[in-house]
């Protein structure tokens, strides 16, 4: 089994590399074929995914007592809401599965990320108050890049819209490029490990 | 443009009436001629002169050239041409092109594009791979009138076996794979240099205590490496946290990865691995409600995370969980600094699972140790040879156009 699985992941990632190289034709077939084999394992574990997060609901449904019964059965609801609307009538803006989602799951979805303006805040704060050397140039990089992006800002301090876009454009494209450089090239040794069976699924040991 | 100045005069002899043909007298031809000439421009108003030029057909293409698209499926054929003489900017001469493609010399010729003016070149994404085609192109006056190149020579479209920009890539390839086949018949090193990054994990797991310890492999796919290199480090640190007698808590957001960690913890007692949903936004909401019952001491937020990043630590912050965070989204990693306590970022997160592990110290700190010379070797010479303008060596370093 061990053996089997290092040869199939030895050979996919193997026709995946070689595509990259071919613009031909048939490399692109082998590209589409590897992804619409992808979907069709997606799909399956989407299955699989939603059995398990269904099952382990019931349980804790079962499990949990008062007021903390409320949200497996939230989930419950939900999950079935969704899949029977879906199922069973038709999907447009005007079924029930298109109100459900433009009514409901829309509005919880924007709220939540709207949070993330307050967390931004939170989280700079909490930076901020350490008062080490990265913070502070931290606190002083966001403040000149905050001024030289609006009018105010020129009038308080002349020119800073100046170096406001040095900083953006100098420190900030040099450090994410050094970071990209890192990540292609310690993403690219990932890849081959995983190729070669060192990591990834070929070499997990739960197996 | 002197040919066409003729003809706008004869043009103008032609139709002035001060001017008939049938005025010309033999005897008087040469002398009247000019004084008609000199006449008919001083009645003719301009306006009529811009008329008179408009109608005529403007100036052909010249020298149109069809070439095979280089590095491509088959299919495509590049076409470029030289302005018309009459395609002047502001002129409004020339109203635009038309391309023609026949798959016989003499047509019939059907028109596959219309261009406006100043357009000099043209992809056809439709030619049939290993049909012969012929192509003109029509340049199309302001009156209506319009002149047609010559035809082009037969063009073939092929598609390429080898995409030659991408010779670059292909070359640090076969070095890496030679580097590890070669690397693995190395006997083991006994000090490795480890990351402060990854030590410190290691510390803060030595430190770690009885209680809920929670573990995001991100919220992206298996597509990404990212959450490769995070369910390789989650292989190292669930037997770990378990040592220190925590009970692991995963928390999944895609199909795929969440049956790859179902397979790689299958081993594993007492780790609950929970699929929760691939929308980004349900999955923080959920994840949030769930720290908040199960008030864990120690969280790592590690792999493909983005706007959610932010949700997530702040959820394990407010619980007061010692958080350990992973990104190689490089406008998440602000975010993960500012708010958890260590931060993998770049290629450490690549290297935290291998360098955890005791057999994986060989290889990925023999790449970083031995290969990190002449990666910084060929970052400097780029650094200089982009300021000396050595585009052959950018180029080279590439990725090529598909």
């Amino acid at each position: 089994m061990d053996r089997r699985i290092r040869i199939v992941v030895l050979v996919l990632g193997i026709l995946a590399v070689v595509q990259f190289f071919v613009p031909h034709a048939s490399g692109r077939w082998v590209h589409q074929k590897l992804l619409d084999w992808l979907v069709i394992l997606e799909s399956g574990a989407l299955v699989a995914g939603i059995v398990a997060l269904a099952r382990h609901e019931v349980l804790q449904f079962g499990a949990s007592g008062g007021r903390a019964r409320i949200y497996p059965l939230l989930t419950l609801v939900g999950l079935g809401a969704m899949i029977f609307s879906g199922i069973l009538g038709p999907i447009n803006e005007r079924s029930l599965f298109g109100s459900l989602y433009a009514w409901l799951l829309q509005p919880i979805q924007a709220t939540m990320l709207s949070l993330l303006v307050f967390y931004m805040a939170s989280a700079a704060f909490r930076s901020f108050r350490l008062s080490s050397a990265p913070a502070t140039i931290l606190l002083a990089a966001a403040l000149i890049v905050l001024l030289g992006r609006v009018p105010l800002g020129e009038k308080i301090v002349p020119n800073i819209s100046l170096f406001s876009t040095w900083i953006i454009r100098v420190p900030n494209v040099g450090a994410t490029r050094g970071l990209w450089i890192g990540i292609g090239l310690a993403g690219s040794a990932t890849a081959l490990r995983v190729i070669l069976g060192i990591q990834g699924p070929a070499s997990w040991k739960g197996r | 443009m002197n040919l066409l100045r003729l003809l706008c005069v004869l043009a103008l002899v032609g139709s002035s009436p001060g001017f008939a043909q049938e005025d010309i007298r033999a005897d008087s031809v040469g002398a009247d001629f000019f004084a008609g000439i000199q006449d008919s421009l001083l009645i003719q108003e301009p306006d009529t002169l811009s008329s008179l030029l408009d109608s005529l057909p403007p100036a052909r293409v010249d020298s149109i050239v069809a070439l095979d698209t280089p590095t491509d499926e088959g299919g495509f054929i590049d076409l470029y041409w030289a302005l018309s003489r009459d395609d002047v900017l502001g002129s409004g001469r020339v109203t635009g092109y038309q391309v023609f493609r026949a798959t016989e010399p003499s047509g019939p010729f059907q028109g596959i594009a219309t261009l406006g003016p100043g357009t000099d070149r043209f992809v056809d994404r439709h030619a049939l791979a290993g049909t012969d085609f012929y192509y003109k192109i029509r340049t199309r006056g302001s009156a209506g009138g319009f002149s047609d190149s010559q035809t082009t020579d037969a063009i073939c479209s092929s598609g390429q076996w080898f995409d030659k920009g991408k010779a670059s890539i292909l070359g640090a390839l076969v070095v890496l794979v030679l580097f590890f086949l070669f690397t693995r018949t190395l006997p083991l090193l006994d000090e490795v240099w480890v990351y402060p990054a990854i030590q410190n994990i290691a510390d803060a797991l030595a430190r770690a205590h009885e209680g809920p310890t929670v573990y995001v492999p991100g919220a992206g796919g298996l597509g990404s490496m990212s959450t490769i290199a995070s369910l390789t480090l989650l292989d190292q640190i669930v037997p770990l946290v378990q040592d220190r007698g925590s009970t692991p808590y995963v928390y999944v957001a895609d199909a795929l990865t969440f049956a790859a960690s179902q397979q790689l913890l299958a081993n594993q007692e007492a780790v609950f691995t929970r699929f929760i949903c691939p929308d980004r936004s349900a999955f923080s909401m959920a994840y949030t409600g769930e720290v908040s019952r199960i008030k864990p001491h120690m969280a790592f937020l590690v792999g493909d995370m983005r706007d959610e990043a932010l949700l997530l630590a702040e959820a394990d912050s407010r619980e007061g969980a010692l958080q350990v965070a992973g990104s190689d989204d490089v406008s998440q990693i602000p975010f993960l600094i500012s708010t958890c306590e260590l931060t993998l970022i770049g290629e450490v997160l690549f290297l935290a699972g291998p360098q955890l592990s005791a057999g994986g110290f060989r290889a990925a700190t023999l790449l970083h140790d031995r290969l990190k010379k002449l990666i910084w070797l060929l970052i400097v010479v780029g650094i200089i040879g982009a300021r000396l303008g050595w585009s052959w060596y950018i180029g080279f370093f590439g990725t090529g156009g598909n």
